[in-house]
């Protein structure tokens, strides 16, 4: 027996053994939000390009056989991010709150983590409609909730998450400033940028639900949204590694145009003719082949079917117009996806004086707005207010007052596709084109109808059709064309250019 | 170097040297069929003199009195004694033993048993047959040897091998055999496996083991045979005894020494007709061999000159060169009364067909026993192993095979060498075409890639056997394997394929495992008739591995080829990896014998893994088995001279890899040089549960019309579950999948070991051994609550290609694209009249083959020996997915049919009409080359695997037999020198897959050609 026990021990250390010695199990959130806030930008163009970015119009698809631009889903493209959502930051922020919730020095960072999730959350739901979102990522199969659950559970988180920001309070943990890659440890434009994603998310249900629209918009507003460009939310992109950000899609890789449809917007909106902006964001290449007239942008039209042989000759993005927060040179300058331009608050609150919601004069916020965007693209003070002078005021019917008002926002929120997809599909505003040579044979979309969302990934077809909403829990009945909860008309029933839903 | 070794071997072997002379008695011995018996043991009754008889049955011994008595004895024979009565020379001929007729084998924990008691197969393969064929891989040595045992190899000269028993049980292709060397787990790590994309094969610890110091290998191959061995020998157990030193005539130094020389031998058929081009117009950069009909003209070539358009024949052959391998082991043994001792030094250099690639290996093994008293004996062996890789070959899409298999046939090699030019000080690759990762210079690759590793292995035990009383013994035992590994890899040169060149990687890794293990037996006769023996155990197993690896990124220059040579000092990076295991068991076995022909033998085995949850972590392995020798209980006619029945049951399970059962992170470093970590992809299961295979198996073994004829037969079967695989997650759960269990895997099969003795006479002897196992893998049961998938993908191809195990099915189908057809089955051709690919992927064909075999032939007569081996395998399907590359590249053989004349393609329109299309041979195998069916072969093959041919040089050459040199062997030897039929396109069914994986096996994907070996040589004994 004491040679037994010689040779074999105890088994007491086999926890410890089976925990390697290089890794930590409890993680500093500086460390996860990195890879939060970057998460947009991991795929970007698998997973906002090829949909959003062209269902907006604000790009066109020049590679041949890529027929996401004609409504077909890739389950390799924008399927990923589902997974790159749920496997991401969710499941890193439910750690998080794991190790810190019931901590309060974590208060202030797990607010701004908060915030984040909730912008991030809206921008899944507006993908998809209903999804899991109530104790989802905790490592369970959790049921789909609908769209209006998820919006107004957003909406509340997001007031608790500001209020709970004490920026005054030392004894807080804080993100070393230059891991806060979008406000740089400056917590009132954090507070700023949730009450702004909330004004957002409540204008969103301005259609479907403008009773709760109206109270969380004012709220909101109330509480204090953006005030200058500088408040605007940036994700830098870091040129260094790898990236598929517009200055290589659209100038690298000649994967993208400038859409016809954007770039006829670039043109006639003001007496002055031309947008100042026009330059700013687009050029043509040397290299490729020349339009007959490049004194104008000219895009190139959305869903080819064959594309042109000089498809390259359209405008494309301009490494030189010094604008290049959105773009940058490829080598050693910071780029930006923005991903709350502070324009679209001012929008938001130029329609929600439009609707009477708040008592503000929505021409001037319009006007505003307008100014914010030449202000953050660097247009000259004269090129802009003539540009501004030569608008049309907000007038007429209301319908006709806000197809102008979004029609500028959409000009303003560009490269920000998702939101301006978001905006078309709940506005039907501005006019976007369906493709141009029609619906791919295998899109879920009907001929002449719009796109109105991604269907569920294959992950979930395959592993989770029990939890779906019954009426798209099978791959043929998840149609790209069912219209979310906040989108209330079929764009098919605009008339003279107007709808009649949006009031 | 060498050869100063063996005088310093020589002068200690000296010192051993008997002094006095007495009077010496020798002779010969042989059997009742007048067959010289080797290894009998001659004493000197009454004292510790004593010898061995050699090869020829003869022996010589100094007696110190003449009228003493000598005692000879030998397993399976009963023991003489015969006074000497003043003779010089004694004849003797002993009786086979029948009580011992089956022989002694080596069985879990070492235990030496009694075949006839065991109820359970095992089959002993002897160091001779490992070593016999020059082999010096022990892993690729066995192929071929024992029934149910299939060995595929890939990659090359000390390229990796996969070791399959009796099928494949386990989804996630844990199938790791475990080694045992002298009673220590020997470790297999650090093998290395290449992918379709790249990587190289690397044979890892197995290479260590020196096929010349084996005595014998047990294959222990079911359940039965392996519980004793707990979770590490769940799928089978290989156990290694090493030569000992044994009392010798003469100075007791042998030697043995091959030299063997491999060329590359088997290669896809191409075609000689056509070169450069495209639809017939020859293009000077063109990248495919769709160019015109070779005529011998001038053409401007890719280089500018002026050349001959002929077709360069035999490319890789030319490129590759003959790999020599040359082997030198020298030993010194010698032993008396109390102990003996064995020294061996081996050298091994393994050159590959490729320049540069090499093996090396020097084996230093001492192993020495004492007996300290009469209840005290000790053991030990130590063993220090340094094996060296150099240049290991890609693999995959970008292996010098593939480049050549696509290069158009006109580019001539002498263009290609020596690959690069010296712009500017630094080399630049020679590109017959623009650059692009397809089209490389194989030359210039071959400089350009290092894949080096060096492993340097302390190996060994210490025992204490301790006779407690004369029924209850103990034996201690501490072993211990230790090795140094260490890696480099990168790029010496830049290439205008990728901006990440030059680049330097390096690695190392310490790895450690200690057993500690005791055992006690109790062996007593409880009567007449039952004899008891009783033992219990326990072991503690410890291993630890902590691996540094770092690399350079981007360097500044070719000059700059180290660490710190980067451009970007951010770039250098390291990581560190640590992994640790315990597993403690306790066991016990009983063996109870009735009269001496019924054995009932039982085991019982409980460990304690570290790496499954502390609630999981003990698990169970029982086993039982019983032995009847028919033959001794009834009567029998005639020609029956041994008849046993067995069966056994066994139920045996799998831990998991540490780290899998706690949720950790790790630190890494992210966009603008921040640290991060992030929750793993895969969520941890702190309820995961041992994987449980529950094996029987039932047997017989005869030997008939004395013993010409003997047969060994065995059924068994085997059920996996709870088979702990990644399961595919519903993602909103935040994680992409977790290790769970689940599944039911079923192999059953038949095993027969045939052995024929037609001739058996003094000077001339003529065995055949037949080996032949069935095995049939099925998927029954795949499905969890979560996961509604029906297979399991073991590999998919860049093409879509796939292995799968399907619920209910047979595992292993092989899935990819076939024709579309019409209802009568004619294929479909489309608007360009060109075939139809089906849209969904089906079962084409199925790995597994219907059976695989073995021919042993053997013939001893007077001096001369010829032993052959051939290998065969009946049934199961391969894809060339070499052939279907280079068919969309115009090299392959059959693109050349019909002189590539344009035609219709034999088939039909969707309305049933004629095509109306007429193709190009380039258009028409263009979409050929993506369709899985056309290139899917029967794996049916069968090969001459090894022959020698062997002389015993006569003594008299020498002396005579009291001269310097006492036994002197030349053998030729070959290996794989031929296929008697194989159906795949020049290429090879059994040794073509890109990784040992278990999928791997469908593709034929040569890695690096299959070579064909000749060599000879010489054993000395001094």
């Amino acid at each position: 027996m004491v040679l037994l026990t010689f040779v074999v021990g105890c088994t007491e250390d086999f926890e410890e053994m089976n925990t390697p010695s290089n890794v930590i199990t409890k993680v500093d959130p500086s460390y996860v939000i990195n890879g939060m806030f970057q998460n947009p930008l991991s795929n970007y163009q698998r997973n906002i390009n090829l949909y959003p970015d062209f269902y907006s119009q604000y790009w066109s698809n020049i590679v041949s056989g890529f027929e996401s631009p004609r409504y077909e889903y890739v389950d390799g493209w924008i399927g990923n991010q589902w997974n790159e959502f749920y496997t991401g930051p969710l499941a890193d922020y439910n750690a998080q709150i794991g190790f810190y919730g019931e901590d309060p020095a974590y208060t202030n960072v797990l607010a701004q983590m908060e915030i984040w999730m909730c912008a991030e959350w809206q921008r899944m739901t507006d993908t998809y409609g209903d999804i899991p979102y109530f104790g989802a990522g905790t490592g369970e199969t959790v049921p789909y909730n609908s769209q209006q659950e998820i919006y107004y559970d957003l909406i509340s988180r997001l007031k608790v998450a500001v209020d709970a920001i004490d920026s005054d309070d030392s004894s807080q943990y804080a993100f070393p400033a230059n891991y806060d890659l979008i406000y740089s440890g400056d917590l009132e434009k954090w507070k700023r940028f949730g009450n702004s994603l909330r004004l957002r998310l409540a204008m969103r249900m301005s259609n479907v639900d403008p009773d709760k629209a109206r109270t969380e918009a004012a709220a909101a507003i109330a509480d204090g949204v953006m005030t200058s460009n500088a408040d605007g939310a940036h994700i830098p992109l870091w040129s260094s590694g790898w990236y598929d950000y517009h200055h290589q899609m659209a100038w690298n890789w000649d994967n993208t145009r400038a859409s016809r449809t954007f770039t006829d917007y670039l043109y006639g909106q003001s007496s002055v003719g031309e947008d100042p902006r026009a330059w700013k964001w687009f050029t043509y290449k040397d290299d490729d082949d020349v339009l007959a007239d490049e004194s104008v942008i000219t895009g190139i039209e959305n869903g080819y079917n064959t594309l042109p042989a000089n498809a390259k000759a359209y405008a494309t993005i301009n490494l030189d117009g010094g604008y290049v927060g959105f773009v940058g040179d490829g080598a050693d300058i910071l780029m930006y996806m923005p991903y709350m331009f502070y324009s679209e608050t001012v929008f938001l609150k130029a329609e929600a004086a439009l609707r009477g919601w708040t008592a503000g004069d929505a021409n001037g916020l319009y006007i505003e707005g307008v100014q914010a965007s030449m202000d953050y693209v660097g247009v000259d003070a004269t090129s802009a207010s003539d540009y501004i002078s030569g608008l049309p005021s907000l007038t007429g019917p209301n319908e006709e007052q806000l197809k102008q008002l979004i029609t500028q926002k959409y000009i303003a929120n560009f490269p920000n596709g998702s939101e301006a997809w978001a905006d078309f599909r709940r506005t039907d505003y501005p006019d976007i084109s369906l493709p141009l040579d029609g619906v791919s044979g295998s899109s879920s979309v009907a001929a002449d109808t719009w796109v109105k969302r991604i269907r569920y990934p294959d992950n979930q077809h395959s592993l989770n059709s029990i939890s779906m909403p019954s009426t798209q829990n099978t791959v043929d009945s998840d149609r790209m064309d069912i219209r979310l909860w906040w989108d209330t008309a079929d764009t098919k029933t605009k008339s003279g250019g107007l709808m009649s839903s949006n009031f | 170097m060498n050869q100063k070794f063996n005088y310093v071997l020589l002068f200690v072997a000296l010192l051993f040297i008997q002094g006095a002379i007495a009077q010496t008695v020798s002779g010969t011995v042989i059997d009742n069929y007048g067959t010289p018996v080797p290894s009998v043991n001659v004493i000197e009754k009454g004292t510790t003199n004593g010898t061995s008889t050699d090869f020829d049955g003869n022996y010589s011994l100094d007696v110190s009195d003449l009228s003493g008595t000598l005692v000879f004895s030998s397993l399976g024979f009963v023991s003489q004694e015969i006074s000497i009565g003043g003779k010089s020379s004694i004849n003797v001929t002993l009786t086979e033993d029948v009580e011992q007729l089956g022989e002694v084998v080596v069985t879990a924990l070492g235990i030496k048993r009694e075949k006839k008691a065991l109820g359970y197969s095992v089959q002993e393969v002897s160091g001779d047959d490992i070593s016999s064929a020059g082999d010096g891989n022990v892993t690729t040595a066995l192929q071929g040897k024992v029934a149910g045992v299939n060995i595929t190899t890939t990659g090359g000269i000390g390229g990796n091998s996969r070791i399959e028993l009796r099928g494949n049980s386990s989804l996630a292709d844990n199938n790791d055999v475990l080694w045992v060397v002298d009673g220590v787990p020997f470790s297999s790590g650090d093998t290395s496996d290449g992918g379709i994309w790249g990587g190289t094969s690397n044979g890892g610890g197995l290479l260590d083991i020196n096929p010349e110091d084996i005595q014998s290998m047990s294959v222990l191959k079911g359940g039965s045979a392996a519980a004793l061995y707990g979770s590490r020998g769940a799928n089978g157990v290989v156990v290694i005894t090493t030569k000992q030193g044994s009392k010798s005539q003469g100075l007791g130094i042998s030697y043995t020494g091959s030299v063997v020389a491999s060329n590359a031998a088997y290669f896809l058929d191409l075609q000689e007709e056509f070169g450069q081009g495209s639809e017939g117009v020859y293009d000077r950069l063109g990248t495919s061999s769709w160019g015109p009909q070779f005529d011998g003209e001038a053409r401007e070539a890719w280089t500018g000159e002026m050349l001959p358009y002929v077709a360069e024949k035999d490319r890789l052959k030319n490129f590759t060169r003959t790999g020599v391998t040359s082997r030198h082991s020298v030993s010194l043994s010698n032993g008396g009364e109390k102990g003996s001792y064995r020294a061996t030094i081996s050298k091994d250099w393994t050159e590959g067909i490729y320049a540069n690639n090499e093996i090396k290996k020097t084996n230093f093994d001492l192993k020495a026993s004492y007996e300290i008293n009469p209840w005290l004996n000790i053991d030990s062996k130590i063993s220090y192993i340094n094996t060296k890789g150099q240049q290991r070959p890609e693999i995959g899409y970008y292996s010098v095979v593939s480049y050549f298999n696509s290069m158009p046939m006109n580019i001539r090699l002498q263009d290609l060498s020596p690959g690069y030019e010296i712009i500017g000080g630094e080399h630049v690759e020679t590109l017959y075409t623009t650059a692009n990762a397809n089209y490389r210079n194989p030359y210039f690759l071959q400089e350009q890639v290092v894949n080096n590793d060096e492993r340097n292995r302390f190996f060994g035990n210490f025992t204490a056997n301790i006779s407690l009383t004369d029924a209850l013994k103990l034996r201690l035992r501490y072993g211990l394997d230790n090795y140094r590994y260490e890696t480099e890899s990168g790029y010496l040169y830049g290439d205008n394929v990728s901006d990440q060149k030059p680049n330097y990687n390096t690695g190392e890794k310490f790895f450690s495992e200690e057993n500690m293990e005791l055992l006690l037996t109790y062996n007593k006769d409880l009567s007449e008739d039952f004899n008891l023996g009783v033992s219990a155990g326990a072991n503690k197993m410890y291993s630890d591995s902590d691996e540094l690896s770092a690399s350079s990124g981007k360097l500044i220059s070719e000059e700059t080829y180290f660490l710190s040579g980067a451009e970007d000092s951010s770039t250098i990076s390291a990581t560190e990896n640590f992994t640790e295991r315990e597993i403690q068991s306790v066991y016990g076995f009983v063996d109870l014998s009735y009269k001496g022909y019924l054995f009932l033998n039982a085991t019982a085995r409980n460990d304690w893994s570290s790496t499954l949850p502390d609630d999981n972590n003990s698990y169970f392995y029982p086993s039982v088995n019983l032995s009847g020798l028919v033959s001794e209980m009834v009567e029998m006619p005639d020609w029956v001279q041994y008849f046993k029945l067995r069966g056994s049951w066994a139920q045996v399970g799998k831990d998991t890899d540490p780290y899998n059962t706690s949720q950790v992170y790790t630190l890494g470093s992210g966009r603008f040089n921040l640290t991060t970590s992030s929750e793993p992809n895969l969520l941890v299961n702190s309820d995961l549960k041992p994987e449980i295979s529950t094996s029987s198996e039932v047997g017989a073994e005869l030997r008939l019309f004395k013993g010409i004829l003997g047969i060994d037969f065995t059924y068994y079967s085997e059920d996996t579950e709870n088979q702990i695989v990644i399961v595919d997650l519903d993602q909103s759960t935040g994680y992409q999948g977790k290790y769970d269990n689940l599944g039911l895997v079923v192999n059953r099969g038949i095993e027969l070991m045939t052995t024929i003795t037609p001739i058996r006479k003094e000077d001339f002897r003529f065995d055949i051994t037949l080996n032949y196992a069935k095995n049939k893998g099925e998927v029954k049961e795949l499905v969890t609550a979560e996961d509604d998938d029906e297979f399991y993908t073991f590999i998919e191809d860049n093409g879509g290609v796939q292995v799968r195990g399907t619920e209910g099915e047979k595992m292993g189908d092989i899935f990819g694209y076939a024709y579309e057809r019409s209802d009568d089955g004619q294929i479909i051709v489309d608007e360009d009249g060109l075939p139809v690919r089906a849209a969904e992927r089906q079962v084409l064909g199925n790995i597994q083959p219907d059976f695989t075999g073995s021919i042993g032939l053997n013939v001893n007569y007077k001096n001369f020996f010829i032993s052959a081996l051939l290998g065969m395998q009946e049934g199961g399907e391969i894809y060339s997915l070499t052939e279907a590359s280079a068919v969309g590249s115009g090299n392959a053989l059959r693109t050349a049919e019909n002189d590539r004349m344009a035609f219709f393609v034999d088939g039909v329109m969707a309305d049933g009409s004629s095509p109306t299309q007429i193709v190009s041979a380039q258009e028409y195998w263009g979409r050929v080359s993506g369709i899985t069916e056309e290139f899917i072969y029967d794996a049916s093959y069968m090969k001459l695997r090894e022959v020698s041919i062997g002389y015993n040089l006569p003594l008299s050459l020498f002396g005579g037999e009291s001269n310097f040199i006492r036994e002197a062997r030349i053998s030729l030897i070959g290996r794989d020198l031929f296929y008697i039929y194989r159906d795949t396109p020049g290429t090879v069914p059994d040794a073509s897959a890109f990784s040992t994986s278990y999928g791997a096996k469908a593709f034929d994907f040569s890695p690096v050609p299959v070579t064909r070996s000749v060599g000879c040589s010489v054993n000395l004994k001094f």
